[in-house]
This record gives C-alpha cells, sequence and structure tokens, in this order.
C-alpha cells in the first residue's frame, strides 16, 4: 500500500497547523473547558479561512474536498488541542445529513449558512440498536405535529436548527397495537428543525466530563408544526438514512479521536525527554520505552485504520464494517494512549494546567457518544461473518 | 467468607459508619465537588465519633479496634461518594504514622490528640517539585542553627495543604540520599510558612491540594520527629498501611461503578439482553470480588503484624487496574443504554485515575515487588 499525501492534502494539513498554531492559545483551551464555552471568534475565523465544511461542495460554499481530507484537518486540529479541535470539527455534524437527504431547495437554503457559521445545526441522529425513547410526530389535519424530548444533542445550545429522529404515525397508524422494537418498523423518520419555530425549547443539559467546547443539550418540542419539506429523506426511512450517516461520522469521530491520541502522545513524549528522577530522563528508562512504543504503535495502527476508511469512502466504496472498525479502534486509542499520558506526567498529569488530563475527558467522551463500542463491534461483525439467520 | 475476617463487633461498627456517611456526607457531595471545598466542622464531627483515631491508643484520644476497622471506614467513606473529599478528611491518616512511630511521649500527646478530635489537621508533606518517586533526592533543607532549624523549600501536591495546621515535612538535614533525610512537625502559623491551592484537578474536586513554601521557616529542634537523618524510616513506616487502604479506595469505588451499571442495564431490557453487555458485567463481576478477597487477606495479613509489603504492592497495582476496567465499561454501559451524561460515574472514572499515581506509582510497585522477587 502506497502511501503519500498529494499536494493539495499536504498544503491543507500546513495551512490547519498553522492556523492551529496561531489561534489555539493553550490558556484559551484551558478557559473554554472550564467555562464549557463554544469557541465563536475562532470559530468564526474557521469559517472565513475554509477550514469549516471541508467535504460540503462548493456549490454550498464548501471547500469540495474529500472525506480523508476532512480527516487531516480534523485530526491536524485536534492533535494541536483536543477541546477547540473537537469544537471546530464537530460544528457540521449532521450536515452531511443535509446534503445526502434534504430537497434541494432545502439544501440551497442551509448548507452555505451552516459553512459560513451564519447558523448553527445540532444533531442528534442515535445508532437504531441504543434504547431511547424517540419524539412523535402525528399527522393532525393534514399536518406533522411533533411532540417529545431530545437529548443529548450535540451542539445544541449554539444551533438554530436541529436535525433528529423522530417515529411519524399517520392518520392510519394504529395506536392499539403499537410496536414499540424501535428497530423493525418503518415509522422513524429524519427530521430538521427550526429552533424559531412554536414549541421549540433548549435547554442545556448537564455539563460533560469532557467535548467541553461542544455543548450537548435537551429539545423539547411541544405541539411543534413541521412542514412537510422539513422531513430529510423518505419518511419513515430515519433508520435506514441515520446507519448511512454514520458511515461517515463514524469516520469523523475516528479522525478527531486520532488527533486527540497524537496531542497526548506529543504532550507525554516531550515531558519524558526532559524530566528526570533517580538519576535519568524518564525516557531513559526501559519499561516507559516500551510504553512509549506501545503508544505510537497504537496510533499507528488507528491512523492506518481511519485513513483506509476515509480513502475507500471517498473512491465511493462505502462499508459500514470499515467506517465501525475506525471509530472503534481510534476512540479506543485516544482514550488509552492519554491514558498513559497522565501516566507518565505523573502528579502534572493529575492537573489541569497540564492538558493531558482533558485530552483523557474529551477523548473518552468522543468513545462513548456517536456509536459506542458494543454497537459498532455488531457492525464489524456483521461486516466479518456476514448475517446469521434469525440474528441480524 | 466474609465472616472470616469481620466479626459482629465489626458489622455494629459498619452500621454506625454507614449512619454516618449517610446523614453527614452523602447529601452535600455533589455540592462540596462542585464547590471545590468541604465544612472545616466535618472534621470535628468525622474525629467526634473517633473515627479519625482508629487503632491509635486510647491514652492519645484513640478509639479501640484493629486494622479492620481502619477498612470499614475507608470502604464506607469511599461509598459516600467523593474519594477527594474522604482523602482529604482523612489527610491524619498518612501525616500522623510518622509521629505515632518515631515520635518522644511529648510529640505524640501535643500533636496527635488535637487531630483524633479534628480540631487540628495534620499533613504529609514530602513530594516536591522535582521529586515525585524519587524521594530520596529531595532537596527541602533544613539546616541547624543553635536551638531551630532554618527550613527552605517546596512541596508539591500535598492533600489538605491549605487548611493544615501541621505538615510532617520530610527534609534533608544531612548528605545526599536516603541516609540524609529527617522529619519535622512544622506548625503552619510558622513565619515563612505558605500554602497555596485552587488548581484545577481532573478529579477529587472536593480534596484541597496545595504547594506549600517555606521561606527561612525556623523550627524549634524539638520538632524533629526521631533522630536526625533517620527520619525516611518514619514515611516508610506507613506504605503498608496507606497502599493497602488505597487499594481498598480502588476496589469501592470500582464496585460503585459496576453497581450503577447493573441499576441501569436493568432500567434497559433490550441492553439487558445482550450478551457481550451480560459477559462484560460478568468480566467487571469477577475482576472486583478477586481484588476484595485479595485486599481483605492482605488487611488480615497487617493485623498480624505481618511484613507483606510485596503482596501489599501487588494489591494495589491488580485493584488500580481493575478499577480502571470497570470505571472505563461503566461509562461505555450506560452511553449503550443511551446516557451520555452521569456526573456520579465521572466522577468515580475522573476520581480513579490518580490511583495509580498517587501513594507509589504503579511502575513503583513493580519496582518493589521485583526486588523482592530477588532477580
Amino acid at each position: 500500500m502506497e502511501f503519500e499525501f498529494n499536494t493539495e492534502q499536504k498544503e491543507i494539513i500546513k495551512a490547519a497547523r498553522e492556523f492551529a498554531k496561531g489561534e489555539f492559545d493553550p490558556d484559551r483551551c484551558l478557559a473554554l473547558d472550564a467555562a464549557c464555552e463554544f469557541p465563536k471568534k475562532i470559530f468564526k475565523k474557521a469559517c472565513r479561512l475554509g477550514f469549516v465544511g471541508i467535504h460540503i461542495p462548493e456549490s454550498f460554499s464548501g471547500q469540495g474536498m474529500g472525506l480523508f481530507e476532512y480527516a487531516l484537518v480534523a485530526e491536524t486540529l485536534c492533535r494541536k488541542d483536543s477541546t477547540l479541535g473537537t469544537a471546530l470539527s464537530l460544528s457540521t455534524y449532521g450536515a452531511q445529513s443535509i446534503l445526502h437527504d434534504a430537497a434541494p431547495d432545502l439544501k440551497k437554503k442551509i448548507l452555505p449558512k451552516i459553512v459560513q457559521g451564519k447558523i448553527q445545526l445540532g444533531t442528534r441522529l442515535i445508532y437504531p440498536e441504543t434504547d431511547v425513547q424517540l419524539p412523535v410526530a402525528r399527522k393532525k389535519k393534514g399536518q406533522w405535529v411533533l411532540n417529545g424530548k431530545v437529548e443529548a444533542v450535540v451542539n445544541g445550545t449554539a444551533a438554530g436548527l436541529y436535525c433528529i429522529l423522530c417515529r411519524t404515525r399517520d392518520e392510519n397508524y394504529d395506536d392499539e397495537n403499537d410496536d414499540e422494537n424501535y428497530d423493525n418498523d418503518g415509522s422513524v423518520s429524519m427530521v430538521l428543525i427550526d429552533k424559531k419555530w412554536q414549541g421549540v425549547f433548549v435547554s442545556s443539559s448537564a455539563a460533560t466530563m469532557g467535548l467541553r467546547g461542544t455543548s450537548l443539550s435537551d429539545l423539547t418540542l411541544d405541539e411543534v408544526t413541521v412542514p412537510v419539506e422539513n422531513f430529510l429523506g423518505t419518511i419513515g426511512k430515519g433508520l435506514e438514512q441515520t446507519r448511512e450517516f454514520m458511515n461517515e461520522s463514524f469516520i469523523q469521530c475516528a479522525a478527531m479521536a486520532l488527533g486527540i491520541a497524537q496531542g497526548a502522545f506529543d504532550h507525554a513524549l516531550a515531558y519524558t525527554k526532559q524530566r528526570e528522577q533517580f538519576g535519568s530522563k524518564l525516557a531513559g528508562f526501559q519499561i516507559l520505552r516500551h510504553r512509549l512504543a506501545d503508544m505510537a504503535l497504537d496510533i499507528k495502527k488507528a491512523r492506518l485504520v481511519t485513513y483506509e476508511a476515509a480513502l475507500s469512502y471517498d473512491n465511493g466504496n462505502i462499508d459500514p464494517g470499515s467506517s465501525a472498525a475506525a471509530k472503534l479502534t481510534a476512540c479506543k486509542t485516544a482514550t488509552d494512549v492519554s491514558f498513559q499520558a497522565i501516566q507518565l506526567l505523573g502528579g502534572y498529569g493529575y492537573m489541569s494546567e497540564y492538558h493531558v488530563e482533558r485530552y483523557y475527558r474529551d477523548a473518552k467522551m468522543m468513545e462513548i457518544i456517536a456509536g459506542s463500542p458494543d454497537q459498532l463491534k455488531d457492525i464489524i461483525s456483521v461486516k466479518v461473518i456476514g448475517k446469521v439467520p434469525g440474528v441480524f | 467468607m466474609d465472616e472470616f475476617y469481620f466479626n459482629t463487633a465489626h458489622a455494629a461498627f459498619r452500621e454506625k459508619v454507614k449512619t454516618f456517611v449517610s446523614t453527614e456526607v452523602t447529601p452535600y457531595v455533589d455540592e462540596w465537588e462542585k464547590k471545590k471545598t468541604f465544612p472545616r466542622d466535618l472534621y470535628i464531627k468525622t474525629g467526634g465519633e473517633g473515627f479519625l483515631g482508629l487503632g491509635y491508643p486510647e491514652n492519645l484520644g484513640g478509639t479501640p479496634g484493629d486494622f479492620f476497622h481502619d477498612v470499614i471506614f475507608t470502604e464506607e467513606i469511599i461509598r459516600g461518594g467523593s474519594v477527594g473529599l474522604a482523602s482529604s478528611l482523612g489527610s491524619g491518616s498518612i501525616g500522623l504514622p510518622p509521629v505515632l512511630a518515631l515520635g518522644t511521649q511529648e510529640q505524640k500527646q501535643k500533636y496527635i490528640p488535637p487531630v483524633i478530635k479534628g480540631e487540628k489537621i495534620a499533613v504529609l508533606g514530602v513530594t516536591e517539585p522535582l521529586g515525585g518517586s524519587d524521594v530520596a533526592n529531595l532537596e527541602t533543607s533544613a539546616v541547624k542553627k543553635g536551638d531551630r532549624y532554618i527550613v527552605n523549600g517546596n512541596k508539591i501536591f500535598i492533600t489538605s495543604g491549605t487548611r493544615a495546621d501541621y505538615v510532617t515535612t520530610a527534609v534533608r538535614t544531612g548528605g545526599p540520599g536516603v541516609g540524609g533525610i529527617s522529619l519535622l512537625v512544622i506548625e503552619t502559623n510558622t513565619p515563612g510558612f505558605s500554602a497555596s491551592g485552587g488548581f484545577e484537578k481532573l478529579g477529587w474536586h472536593a480534596s484541597d491540594t496545595a504547594e506549600i513554601a517555606f521561606m527561612d521557616c525556623e523550627v524549634p529542634v524539638e520538632n524533629l520527629i526521631g533522630e536526625e537523618n533517620k527520619g525516611f524510616m518514619g514515611i516508610m513506616v506507613n506504605f503498608q498501611k496507606e497502599r493497602l487502604l488505597l487499594a481498598l479506595e480502588a476496589q469501592v469505588v470500582a464496585q460503585l461503578a459496576f453497581e450503577a451499571s447493573i441499576k441501569i442495564v436493568k432500567a434497559h431490557p433490550s441492553i439487558a439482553k445482550r450478551q457481550a453487555i451480560r459477559h462484560k458485567l460478568a468480566e467487571m463481576a469477577t475482576k472486583i470480588e478477586i481484588v476484595r478477597q485479595f485486599n481483605y487477606h492482605n488487611a488480615h495479613g497487617i493485623n498480624q503484624k505481618q511484613n507483606i509489603l510485596k503482596q501489599v504492592c501487588m494489591g494495589k497495582n491488580f485493584s488500580t487496574s481493575v478499577c480502571d476496567f470497570v470505571v472505563t465499561e461503566a461509562l461505555d454501559l450506560h452511553g449503550a443504554c443511551g446516557e451520555v451524561v452521569n456526573p456520579f460515574v465521572e466522577r468515580l472514572f475522573r476520581d480513579s485515575r490518580v490511583f495509580s499515581i498517587g501513594g507509589g506509582t504503579y511502575e513503583i510497585m513493580n519496582q518493589v515487588i521485583a526486588k523482592k522477587l530477588g532477580i
């Protein structure tokens, strides 16, 4: 497998690296994390410079590059700072559902605004096996009316639009024989909600442990009238569309996790080269040398799995197993590497001032949102084994 | 199996501690974690129950008991929900043992009773900016001038440092290495002493973790604990107990994370059916149970006054590894049930991370074990 970045890729990595170096002030990053704040100013600048919407087509004001280039930028930004990098990289989370599933008019109206940072998107698209209640849209007098609650909407506080799932029950729906089995019915749909509509209420969730530059919010929907054009894709095909969304978003999360892992490693390596105990630099002790080697090797494996998934995706070879493998591998690596980075920094690793504990929190959060390890392994095992009658 | 270690008196003691924790601690931990402090009078309340003097001689105000009383208190205070609180409240459990082991009757009578009552706070001051694991090369100096020692230096990561009254301080009075270290009790109202806190940490939010500085502090020679240049013994004397109790803390944190996981999985029947989830919980339960039995076994050895440092170091490492495994899996399980925000389990995750670092790192434990293998 021949591997070298082309000119465009080299340039975008360089540009992202320089942007991060100039803008990601360490004290600012600590402050953002402490305050659970979205980095508005840096985000606006990132939009102006074209770092937001890397893989959105140029016709919608994006850079028109691929998922792989998105991954390279996300990795570079998250490497420089896990909190700031993820806040910027998650700002378009969910946009690809609009790109793939929205009607042309809606797409044209909204996507450029998202890419330019004029409006933000909040997203909660759950992988089908998660055991969560969805809000319900019923057809009343020819209109869809939505009621219910959605928790942990990514980017929810800053958002003006929300991409969520709901159950759609038209006039013919039989409430008496309501089948609560989430997965096997055709009654889940993907919908775009406007914050300005009557009946839409947003409240902040409890402060999260990590990824604190990105809010997680709760959305309450009280008799919200939803125009039919705001249903993305086909009514009833929400789960299928979510699976398609996940094929791409798993790779995005993997890229961010890869950056977090590399950044944590960078901190640990630098520290062990200068810190001395027992008359030697820490980087001179065999067990710690092996520890760093293990960490570097884990990152390398995660990078290969992630890059392969992203490149395959861009080549039209979309494989849920590859995407899931990327997220599973990269996120576990980020958690493991940042765990070890804390260990290598000793007591200092526990102090926020030294950053690695924040990488650890950000990594763990990335591991549990948007596809848990258990769910990911289910997807991978279908790829590896195939479907077994009666089970899947 | 527990009856082997705990008798009816122990059971009654456990009930007493449980009652105390459920009324004086658990209802407030969330608030204290958020405020990053807890009321000073908790020391008085805890001391009033006799919990700060477990196993200390009665003539010093101690509460008669064996090491399993310490085990029980540790388990129940951690079940209160904040490791930071427990560590800070119990700072005397590492600050006082050197005084008890090496001090004169006068010194013991002066320093121990007020701490046991909760009226004064004792802390241990050993770790320095340039020396964590490498204690033997510590640099805080104590130069004898007549009837005083003049102390200069800095200590970091001192639990309860900003509210301390007495610091059992490791200082260099002699040549380099272990053989030049002495212990001094330094009272914090000594001119030249300063403490600063408020450092943001991953966890232990309710614990005040301080940096302390000694600038030409004049400490009376009467405050020397044990003999000059023979102080390192006083630090080492408590290693077994300290490390065993840390292993127990890790075990209880794991237990709490496991209990939370069972609770949430039970509330989501479709998740509870998943074989991988069921086996994951089985793995968690297995590891916690084995760790528990090993720790109790070691506690028994300590109770019998045996030197089982090797086993205790093994127990610390194994307990912290199991805890690390359980807390990370617990968060994954909560996520699988659709709950990505759970402040309690997150606190267990954050608090537990320092267990493999404090009280002797994972790597230092392996150094000790390897040495004892005689290779």
